[in-house]
């Protein structure tokens, strides 16, 4: 029997008992951190996953984003090849349109239109000239 | 034909044979300015058709192209809250992580102050209850009595 002699209320400790007392307290404050440092393990092990949910959705609009771009740029690219025929095309027609109103004097000259006018005026005169006679 | 043209020619009389050839080389030019106009009139029509069909063809695969980039657009808006969903999600297990390390210094702290209330003289027989109450607690088999009466001697001294 181990007894501690500091004082007579005190008479009867035992530094065994205080060494027991100690460790269970400190083998008690070890599980429990224990315990929580795993609850702590468990929500770090959840941030990771719902941070990799984070990277793989951001994945996912990244690359729809690319493609989405791609599309664009090619809407783009496009509409600039079209614009430029249009305008190629545009550039043809005013041509041609210059061309019908301006047609040129050897052209005027012989037009159907302007030989048929000729050709009625000389019948128109040939007639006269008949008539007269 | 040439020469049968020549030949029907030299049989009208000399002042209307001028006439006649003067009309066929004036009706001559102007069918040739007519054909070379209609050339012109058809390569442009030609022109003008190939651009109305690559123009058709453009817009039915740019309505397509547009579709499909705000189809994907679309998916993108859709993902958007999932993606603040996780990150509200991660940052609510932060939180409790952080909660549950200042908990980790609480122990730490309450153990200290245990300990140091543990070094304090005490009876034995109450020092020997706390202690078989922390076996307990710490789920060590163990027998009180017998702890006690070794520690203590037996009940009354």
């Amino acid at each position: 029997m181990e007894q501690s002699h500091a004082s007579p209320a005190v008479q009867q400790d035992s530094e065994t008992l205080k060494a027991l007392e100690i460790a269970n307290i400190r083998l008690a404050a070890a599980n429990e951190t224990i315990k929580l440092l795993n609850d702590r393990l468990a929500e770090k092990d959840a941030v990771i996953e719902a941070k990799q949910g984070t990277i793989a959705v951001k994945d996912e609009m990244i690359s729809l984003l690319k493609s989405a771009n791609q599309d664009r740029a090619t809407v783009n690219t496009g509409d600039a090849r079209v614009l430029e025929m249009c305008n190629t095309q545009l550039a043809k027609a005013e041509a041609r349109i210059f061309k019908l109103e301006h047609p040129g004097l050897l052209r005027s000259i012989f037009d159907a239109r302007t030989l048929s006018g000729f050709g009625a005026g000389y019948g128109a005169r040939s007639l006269q000239e008949a008539f007269k006679r | 034909m040439f020469t049968v043209i020549s030949a029907l020619l030299q049989k009208i009389p000399t002042p209307w044979r001028w006439v006649v050839e003067v009309a066929l080389l004036v009706i001559l030019i102007a069918a040739g300015f007519y054909l070379v106009s209609q050339v012109q009139s058809c390569g442009y029509q030609r022109g003008s058709a190939k651009y109305h069909e690559e123009e058709q063809k453009w817009k039915t695969e740019r309505a397509a192209l547009i579709a499909r980039a705000e189809e994907k657009e679309k998916r993108v808006a859709e993902l958007e809250p999932k993606a603040i969903a996780f990150d509200a999600l991660a940052e609510q297990h932060k939180a409790i992580d952080a909660t549950l390390a200042n908990k980790v210094e609480e122990v730490s702290k309450d153990a200290a102050a245990k300990e140091a209330a543990a070094e304090s003289p005490t009876d034995c027989r109450v020092r020997a209850q706390r202690v078989c109450d922390l076996l307990r607690a710490n789920n060590i088999r163990h027998d009180c009595g017998a702890i006690t009466r070794e520690s203590c001697g037996p009940a009354g001294q």
